[in-house]
């Protein structure tokens, strides 16, 4: 699998957008040969990425919300960046039966790591997700979701990251291609 | 199509079926679609189709909770008939494959068979 350039879509802050983002997602996915069960799980992650920042955090300028995804080689990188809220993205502690609480704990279970970045352009959630190709002889090993813990009051510009020694460079970069929604 | 949910109603269950995706815009729509089915008289078990389902994340779960809660407060049950792989993905990483009673969608206009006395 070659690494894909980052795609980067801007879409209008509103729930329509979720399906929006996930159909060309996952059309990239299965493009790039991604095995359905990846697709599944990387489907799933952007989708309560974007669900939670819809519901809980402000748009972006111009009623926007950021969606960005880089194939790379062994996993897929996502993100999604709003105009921040009042609270950090943090895990839900559901009860069995409670409505509510799970789309964190759902990025957590399906991503080798994931985390939050907060600067002057907004707040950052990404996570990595592993994938294989099918035909792949190399099996993927699927590390586990890491717990991670929310930090607030982070300077301006300065990234928080989880789960490794180093946030993605790929976050930390300008997209090389910018599509419209 | 982004979701499409109809009911038909037998004498001891009733079955809805949904088909599409259920996230954060269609959810709101199937909230009140299940509301509209869950109404006072009806059969006790409620059996959900699932099989067309292509995509559901836990904003979907949570209405299925919330329909789930509302059944088993009139002691009835709710079930889940032949979700795809990636709704079995999210019943499996969430847990609630515990909580729901899974079915095969064959036996959806089966009654259920009678217990031995």
């Amino acid at each position: 699998m070659e690494v894909t350039e980052a795609s980067v879509l801007l879409l209008p802050f509103a729930a329509s957008s979720v399906g929006a983002a996930r159909r060309r997602l996952m059309s990239d996915l299965i493009a790039a040969d991604i095995c359905d069960s990846a697709v599944c799980d990387v489907a799933l992650v952007i989708s309560e990425l974007l669900s939670n920042a819809l519901r809980h955090a402000a748009p972006l300028p111009g009623s926007k919300i950021r969606v960005a995804w880089r194939i790379d080689t062994g996993n897929v990188q996502v993100s999604v960046r709003d105009g921040g809220a009042q609270t950090v993205p943090e895990l839900g502690e559901p009860t069995q039966g409670a409505t509510g609480g799970r789309g964190l704990r759902i990025v957590e279970k399906l991503s080798t790591r994931w985390g939050t970045s907060t600067g002057d352009e907004g707040t950052t959630v990404w996570a990595e997700v592993p994938v294989r190709l099918p035909k792949s002889e190399t099996e993927m090993t699927t590390v586990g979701g890491r717990a991670v813990a929310t930090e607030s009051g982070l300077a301006h510009g300065r990234l928080g990251w989880h789960g490794g020694a180093v946030p993605p460079r790929w976050l930390l970069q300008e997209p090389l291609r910018l599509r419209s929604a | 199509m982004e979701l499409n949910v109809s009911s038909r109603f037998h004498d001891d269950h009733t079955v809805v079926t949904i088909r599409g995706e259920i996230d954060l815009y269609t959810a709101p729509r199937l909230h009140s679609e299940l509301a509209a089915v869950l109404v006072d008289g009806m059969p006790a078990r409620v059996v959900i189709d699932m099989s067309g389902v292509e995509f559901c994340d836990s904003t979907g779960m949570n209405v299925l909770l919330s329909c789930l809660r509302r059944v088993r407060e009139r002691g009835g049950d709710l079930e889940i008939a032949s979700p795809k792989p990636a709704v079995r993905k999210i019943l499996q990483v969430t847990g609630l494959d515990s909580v729901f009673t899974l079915v095969d969608a064959a036996s959806l206009d089966q009654p259920k068979p009678a217990v031995p006395q």
